[in-house]
């Protein structure tokens, strides 16, 4: 319990953290009263601009500005989209199923591919099996999202018409933004099973295990794969992170309506409020998902649990 | 492999499933298990048993044909230095020899008759664990750390026993009391870092004890713990060995543990048996140079004080290559041509007591 509490706190801290930069954001471009009156300023009398920022509230303190923006954030109130005219906090969450929808989709299945491949390669080093998982890794380490995502859309979208090329909707729309989105983590946690569980196959426990007389299907997956995975679950818990941050570009080339697309959107229209909104609702989720993956962890490895 | 990786630190490959650890030596009798009449009273019969590691660095030639007997119930001492091929030699028995790089060239091991080199994964599996159990020699990590020890437990049991789950629980409780484990009810729901070394090392004998095993091979079973709980484990393999009737073979290099429990003792040096005696005989009338050497650098207690700590000078062989030889000639004062050239076989001096050693007599005169 003691456990959960710390975790809990430290989630804290970061999404303290992240609130800073959120906020901060608005002042590192310059002034923020001219950035949001932009060109109309230039029609402006300068006691109009001066009411404009005493209205904002840009004329107070740094800190007290942060005050009032935590204070009000934390109802759910990051003020208005300038270009939509409704609350940002709704703009984003609009979006938000869409984002946690295509993240969760990819997510399973990288773990779905990644860690039986692994377990297959490590089983049959050296053998063709390993050979090829090796290849196909290197393959989805190295290949740009973008270029994965528009080479799919040329063959399975373009020539074969299998499947549609954009937006969303149907079960059929979310199956190449996945597999874009999924290419990089199955790779990089398939060949992590792999060496994880060639490093177990070594202790000594595993070679007490088979002293034992137990099936080596068992040895391998009652002993080794649970070993295995505690290194896999750290790379996993980084990898939620990555899935709903990071899957900017590829909502953005499968036109899929989601909180990455609307924040780049975002960002060209100085709509701040939005950004600062959608930067801060994705770091609450991904605090929230790697304090799951803290228990995950603690859960799998009894040591964790009691030392703490 | 604990303290003995230095063996198999070259291998070239560190990814292997452990599966198929004997090698396809055309001379072995394959898929037969033929009883051996002649030699039914014996427990174990190891003959001519070689091993290698085939590593980058070229071969190692860690057992050269070692033989030796277990008797039911008797309990043999395996000692030697580190790198005498004391752990490969037994670990050889179950096969659970890392292969790669390490195989099995030769030989044959021979329980309760049956050749446990022809048997089959299945069959093999059925000794395992069942009739000849292990204990090893670091408890801090021969446990799996993410599992309960009552998993750990009832895994071996149910591996062997058609016992429901409630069953084998209700027996690890009662072999987890027998090995000295306090309040083991409880203690079965718990992690193996949750114990001590020396009740890890409890916990191991309660899990080799499980299914009843004629033959227990404990590989260094004190080496990593406490002076006191070293004799504590040494006393409760006496005692349970007496009650149960197991045979052991006890491997270590420490010489008063094994004068402590030992019935007879096998000398190992660079892949040999070089002596093997009952143990009494061997502590009184040592025939090989390399055990004399190896007695006289016990720390005495009746010895004058300030008296210097005697060694055996060199050291011993890299086992990289064929040796030729007796392979203690480089170190043994005692050593002639013949010694360099000709290596001495296993040859009777007393009865049940065998030296490889052209000028045992000679040395036994200057000891």
């Amino acid at each position: 319990m003691r456990f959960i509490i710390r975790r809990l706190l430290q989630s804290l801290i970061v999404v303290f953290g992240v609130s800073i930069i959120a906020f901060g954001m608005l002042f590192m471009t310059g002034d923020p009263t001219e950035i949001l009156l932009g060109n109309g300023a230039d029609h402006m009398t300068v006691a109009q601009i001066q009411d404009f920022r005493v209205k904002m509230g840009f004329d107070r303190p740094w800190y007290v500005q942060y005050a009032s923006f935590v204070g009000k954030a934390v109802q759910g109130d990051f003020g208005y989209s300038f270009v939509r005219h409704e609350p940002a906090y709704e703009v984003i969450m609009d979006k938000m199923p869409a984002t946690i929808q295509l993240a969760s989709v990819a997510f399973v299945l990288s773990l779905l591919v990644s860690i039986p491949l692994g377990v297959l390669s490590a089983m049959r080093p050296h053998k063709p099996i390993d050979r090829i998982a090796t290849v196909l890794a290197l393959i989805g380490q190295s290949i740009p999202s973008f270029w994965l995502g528009i080479l799919l859309i040329l063959l399975f979208g373009v020539q074969l018409k299998w499947l549609p090329i954009s937006g969303s909707g149907s079960w059929q729309h979310i199956i190449m933004p996945a597999i874009t989105l999924a290419a990089f983590p199955i790779a990089r946690n398939m060949r992590l099973t792999r060496s994880s569980m060639l490093d177990f196959m070594q202790r000594d426990f595993v070679r007490t295990a088979r002293a034992k007389g137990i099936s080596e299907t068992r040895v391998v997956y009652a002993h080794v794969l649970r070993n295995s995975l505690l290194p896999l679950v750290t790379s996993i818990g980084l990898e939620a992170g990555f899935l709903l941050g990071g899957s900017v570009i590829t909502e953005t080339i499968f036109g899929w309506p989601g909180v990455g697309r609307e924040i780049v959107s975002a960002i060209g229209s100085k709509d701040f409020n939005v950004v600062q909104a959608g930067v801060i609702m994705l770091a609450l989720i991904f605090a929230g998902v790697n304090l799951i993956i803290d228990l995950a962890y603690s859960w799998i490895d009894p040591r964790i649990r009691y030392d703490t | 492999m604990g303290r003995k990786s230095v063996i198999q630190a070259n291998s070239p490959s560190n990814a292997d499933t452990g599966k198929g650890q004997v090698s396809d030596t055309p001379s072995l009798d394959r898929g037969q298990i033929r009883p051996e009449p002649a030699l039914a009273q014996k427990l174990l019969e190891v003959r001519d048993l070689k091993t290698k590691f085939y590593t980058v660095d070229g071969v190692v030639n860690a057992l050269n044909g070692i033989s030796y007997s277990v008797d039911k119930g008797e309990c043999l001492a395996i000692v030697g230095e580190s790198g005498s091929g004391k752990t490969v030699g037994v670990l050889s028995i179950l096969r659970l020899i890392q292969s790669p790089p390490g195989r099995i060239v030769g030989g044959s091991i021979f329980f309760k008759g049956i050749d446990l080199l022809t048997l089959d994964d299945r069959a093999l599996r059925e000794i395992r664990g069942g009739a000849i159990a292990v204990i090893f020699q670091d408890p801090m990590t021969s446990l799996n750390p993410v599992m309960r020890i009552s998993a750990q437990i009832t895994e071996n049991i149910m591996a062997h026993e058609r016992l429901t789950h409630v069953q084998a629980r209700a027996k690890a409780v009662d072999l987890l009391a027998m090995v000295g484990i306090p309040t083991p009810a409880k203690r079965l729901n718990d992690y193996p870092h949750q114990f001590s070394g020396g009740m890890r090392q409890r916990v191991m004998i309660a899990m080799a004890l499980s299914c009843s095993p004629q033959l227990i091979i404990a590989d260094e079973p004190t080496t990593a713990l406490d002076v006191t709980v070293q004799a504590q484990i040494v006393e409760l393999v006496k005692k349970l060995q007496a009650e149960l009737g197991t045979a052991v073979i006890w491997i270590s290099h420490d010489l008063g543990v094994v004068a402590r429990l030992a019935d007879r003792v096998a000398v190992m040096y660079a892949g040999h048996i070089v002596e093997t005696a009952p143990v009494d005989e061997l502590y009184a009338r040592p025939a090989h140079p390399y055990t004399i050497g190896l007695l006289n650098s016990l720390p005495r207690l009746d010895a004058r004080t300030k008296t210097k700590l005697q060694a055996i000078g060199g050291l011993p062989p890299n086992l990289l290559g064929d040796l030729r030889g007796c392979p203690f000639a480089p170190r043994c004062r005692f050593a002639t041509n013949r010694c360099r050239e000709e290596n001495p076989t296993l040859a009777e001096v007393a009865p049940g007591h065998a030296v490889a050693c052209w000028h045992d007599e000679l040395t036994r005169a200057q000891a």
